[in-house]
């Protein structure tokens, strides 16, 4: 597994990275529902966190994904991308994760496409985020922009989805049927940020009680997820 | 200390916007800073006019007085403020401002503030608030020399006591003079959005300090503290009446 471009079509690399069974510890991550639900939200509130997620915090992911691509795939380097997400991402608790997580899945990275640039590149990073860590796999993957923000639009209405099944007694095909309700937006959001190129562009919607939510959880002891 | 009040010429009246300037500078000769107050604009349009309160040798503390009802329909804001380097600006407002309904049309209120090396601005913002109906466009931006110091606190409010909020689309982007992103942020909230990212508040208010780590405050308010990635520090109250959300302490601490 060397040639990371030799003949893998890229439907089946969109579906390797998207899978939860990839041994990036996806199962400890709700998506900061669990501090939702303890602060009040039910579960007829989660479709609606969902879309909330995806028009602020996952947007800003998405499109700091596509301009990694896009920088990777140039050969340019990453660092101010990584700057312009983080000063996107006010809450530490919110960076923390999204680095602990970059880690894990460079980690598997390095083993799975090990002599390829961008993932040598973002690994010589002291701490890179998600975003861009995805982007190192992408680009070394030759995945579209497009698909890219796709995917991590459809991992977050899954990483959400998943954990109010652990966290609420509910039927998993309505569940099931959030997350299918949740994927026009997801192909809008793909849409609208799939063309950005530099770190300047990166929206930076907040949401300040996803966020003020987030902390809450990253300071509490009794907790299913670590975030 | 020098203080000059024009009225900026005319041809600025033309463009429907309402300018507010304030510049301080040290004294290259060594004596007291200089200051330079400026209004001007749109005769249309409100003015928020800098009066000044006290002067010392390198500081200077200001009053930013609205004239004429604001916030409505059309209104135009903006206020640029530059801090020269090694001086100190504090900033404090009279009352806070109540943005009416526009029916279907908009205020914008700008800011810019470009802060020298080693300076300093302190802006105890008050209560703005954002009246059902009313639709504005609040954008701060401010440059950070080497080692300026900037305490700013701001505090929005949704919609008057029992009313639906109105609709403010707020940009605030803070970089340092070498561009790198401090704090990049666009909240848009109207009454679909707000009950989303705000959860069941109508009150947000902030403290935003950027300083030498050092002088960033340990033990205050940690339960709404946000330690920003390049140093720096935002702390964000979310609350549905403002006496209980405003952190006194907080701000008593940093300015």
């Amino acid at each position: 597994m060397t040639d990371a471009r030799e003949a893998i079509h890229r439907d089946l690399v969109l579906m390797l990275l998207a899978d939860a069974r990839l041994p990036v510890a996806g199962h400890t991550q709700s998506a900061t529902l669990e501090p939702a639900l303890r602060a009040g939200l039910g579960a007829g509130d989660v479709p609606g966190y969902v879309t909330t997620r995806l028009r602020t915090v996952t947007r800003v992911e998405a499109a700091t994904a596509v301009v990694a691509l896009h920088h990777l795939a140039a050969g340019l380097d990453v660092g101010p991308v990584e700057a312009a997400w983080a000063a996107r991402t006010p809450s530490p608790a919110m960076r923390a994760t999204s680095r602990s997580q970059a880690r894990a899945f460079l980690r598997l990275a390095g083993r799975l496409w090990p002599e390829t640039a961008p993932v040598l590149a973002v690994s010589a990073y002291r701490a890179p985020c998600r975003a861009v860590a995805l982007a190192a796999a992408a680009a070394s993957l030759d995945l579209e922009p497009a698909a890219l923000a796709r995917l991590v639009g459809y991992d977050d209405v899954q990483t959400a989805c998943s954990a109010a099944l652990k966290l609420l007694p509910l039927d998993p095909a309505d569940v099931t049927g959030w997350v299918v309700g949740a994927l026009p937006t997801v192909d809008r959001l793909a849409g609208e940020v799939a063309h950005l190129t530099r770190p300047e562009e990166i929206p930076a919607c907040g949401a300040p009680q996803i966020e003020a939510w987030a902390e809450t959880h990253a300071h509490t002891t009794r907790r299913l997820f670590s975030a | 200390m020098t203080t000059l009040t024009p009225e900026l010429p005319a041809g600025d009246a033309l463009d429907g916007v309402s300018r507010t300037t304030i510049r301080l500078q040290s004294d290259p000769a060594g004596g007291r800073a200089r200051i330079r107050l400026a209004t001007g604009g749109s005769p249309q349009c409100p003015v928020l006019r800098p009066m000044l309160l006290e002067t010392s040798v390198d500081r200077a503390r200001i009053s930013l007085v609205p004239e004429g009802a604001m916030l409505l329909a059309g209104d135009h804001l903006d206020i640029d403020i530059a801090v020269g380097a090694g001086t100190h600006l504090e900033i404090v407002e009279p009352a806070g401002t109540v943005a009416y309904d526009m029916r279907g049309r908009h205020a914008t209120w700008d800011v810019r503030i470009r802060l020298g090396d080693g300076a300093s601005l302190t802006w105890a913002g008050e209560p703005f608030v954002a009246s059902a109906g009313s639709d504005v466009r609040r954008s701060t931006s401010v440059v950070l020399g080497p080692d300026a110091r900037l305490a700013l606190r701001e505090t929005m409010v949704l919609g008057r006591y029992g009313e639906w909020p109105g609709r403010v689309r707020q940009s605030t982007r803070v970089h340092d003079d070498a561009g790198t992103p401090v704090l990049v942020e666009e909240l848009s909230l109207d009454p679909v959005s707000a009950p989303h990212l705000l959860g069941r508040q109508r009150v947000v208010s902030t403290i935003l300090l950027l300083a030498d780590p050092d002088e960033v405050p340990a033990g205050v308010s940690p339960e709404s503290r946000f330690d920003l990635d390049t140093g720096g520090t935002l702390w964000r109250r979310l609350g549905t009446d403002v006496h209980a959300t405003l952190d006194h302490a907080c701000w008593a601490a940093v300015r």
